[in-house]
């Protein structure tokens, strides 16, 4: 046998018995199990009312003693329960010194915005009695807002919704310097904040 | 041993009828034929508010549960749109499905007042009805909901749940 073919088995010889020695060096059982599917979806705060852009009330030429009452519903649609708080963010006119406002929850057969026909108050009363004004001073911000949950629940849940009756009064003992004084255009604001 | 020949035939018709016990078990455990043999879809329809339109039923109760439902089955349900604002209003209605699972295969007629608001896929419904329900301040009408599978699906529904939310999306009529 000549040399070379020598070199040439014994490299082969080693070749073959190092491979098999790194099959035992790198060889390895294995097994996994998975957990697969995972995922996460954030819940909704979703809140509407049933005014469809229009205001509750716009009085001009109104007299001392004139009052008017509208009622809006005010539905929550998101999914994660939540409070809801009432307030405005509006900057209020000299007249809202000389309006009083009501703001009182209820239930009503047929809603039809603005209407207020077979409109029921809930047993608690009044959510706030005061004037205008003072409604924007005290109650400006989610943090200081009117608190109301449906019913005697402590909690906003999906599709339940509540009727507010909104009732403005124009002082009967409103002074001569009320006269041709306005609140101004202002804005009620339901908040709604996942519990 | 020896076995006498009424040993022999006892047997035989024990061994007969073990045999036939457990073909009669494989045979009623053998999927039906046809579509019996796999798992039924099943899809459930709820109406979603948002303030201005009330629906009743509302969600979360459905105002359409089909059940087990294979190629060629029908469900039908119904619901009543209000308009509680103070304008008249024209609502198109849009599918919002919990997976696309159905999306091409369940087909979905919406009808109302004698007029198809919409006719087709569940995923083309998903861009709301063609036609809208004209409904004066205050004013209600009924909604008609039909879903089925095709009878010349094959494939493609087996197993699948679908919960659809119907979302009304309002615009002011002049």
């Amino acid at each position: 046998m000549k040399t070379t073919t020598k070199v040439l088995l014994t490299a082969l010889c080693v070749g073959a018995l190092g491979s098999l020695a790194a099959m035992g060096v790198f060889g390895a059982f294995s097994a996994t199990t998975t957990n697969a599917g995972n995922t996460i979806t954030a819940g909704t705060v979703a809140i509407a009312d049933n005014d469809a852009g229009a205001a509750m009330y716009s009085i001009t030429n109104a007299k001392p003693g004139e009052s008017v009452s509208k009622c809006i519903k005010v539905t929550y649609t998101g999914s994660l329960d939540a409070d809801v708080h009432i307030y405005t963010t509006s900057t209020i006119g000299a007249l809202g010194q000389y309006v009083e406002l009501t703001i009182t929850p209820g239930s009503q057969t047929t809603p039809t915005f603005p209407s207020c026909t077979g409109f029921t108050p809930d047993s608690g009363g009044a959510l706030y009695t005061g004037t205008l004004a003072n409604f924007a001073t005290t109650k400006n911000s989610y943090a200081n807002g009117v608190v109301d949950y449906p019913g005697t629940g402590t909690k906003w849940a999906a599709n339940e919704s509540v009727i507010y009756q909104v009732t403005a009064t124009l002082q009967s003992s409103a002074p001569e310097a009320a006269q041709g004084a306005t609140t101004g255009a202002h804005t009620f604001t339901w908040e709604a904040r996942n519990q | 041993m020896s076995t006498s020949a009424t040993d022999r035939f006892t047997r035989a018709i024990g061994a007969a009828i073990g045999l036939g016990l457990v073909a009669a078990l494989i045979i009623a455990a053998r999927p039906a034929a046809g579509h019996g043999g796999v798992l039924p879809a099943s899809l459930r329809f709820t109406a979603a508010l948002d303030g201005a339109v009330a629906a009743e039923p509302a969600a979360p109760k459905p105002l359409l549960a089909s059940g087990p439902m294979r190629p060629g089955t029908h469900a039908r349900g119904s619901f009543t749109l209000r308009n509680e604002t103070g304008e008249a209003l024209a609502v198109r209605l849009r599918a919002k499905p919990s997976s696309t699972a159905l999306d091409g295969t369940a087909e979905v007629r919406l009808e109302s007042r004698g007029v198809v608001l919409s006719e087709g896929t569940l995923q083309a419904l998903q861009q709301g009805t063609e036609e809208a329900v004209r409904l004066r301040p205050g004013a209600a009408a009924p909604v008609q909901v039909v879903a089925w599978i095709p009878a010349e699906v094959e494939t493609g529904y087996e197993g699948r749940d679908v919960a659809v939310a119907l979302e009304p999306q309002e615009e002011p009529l002049p």
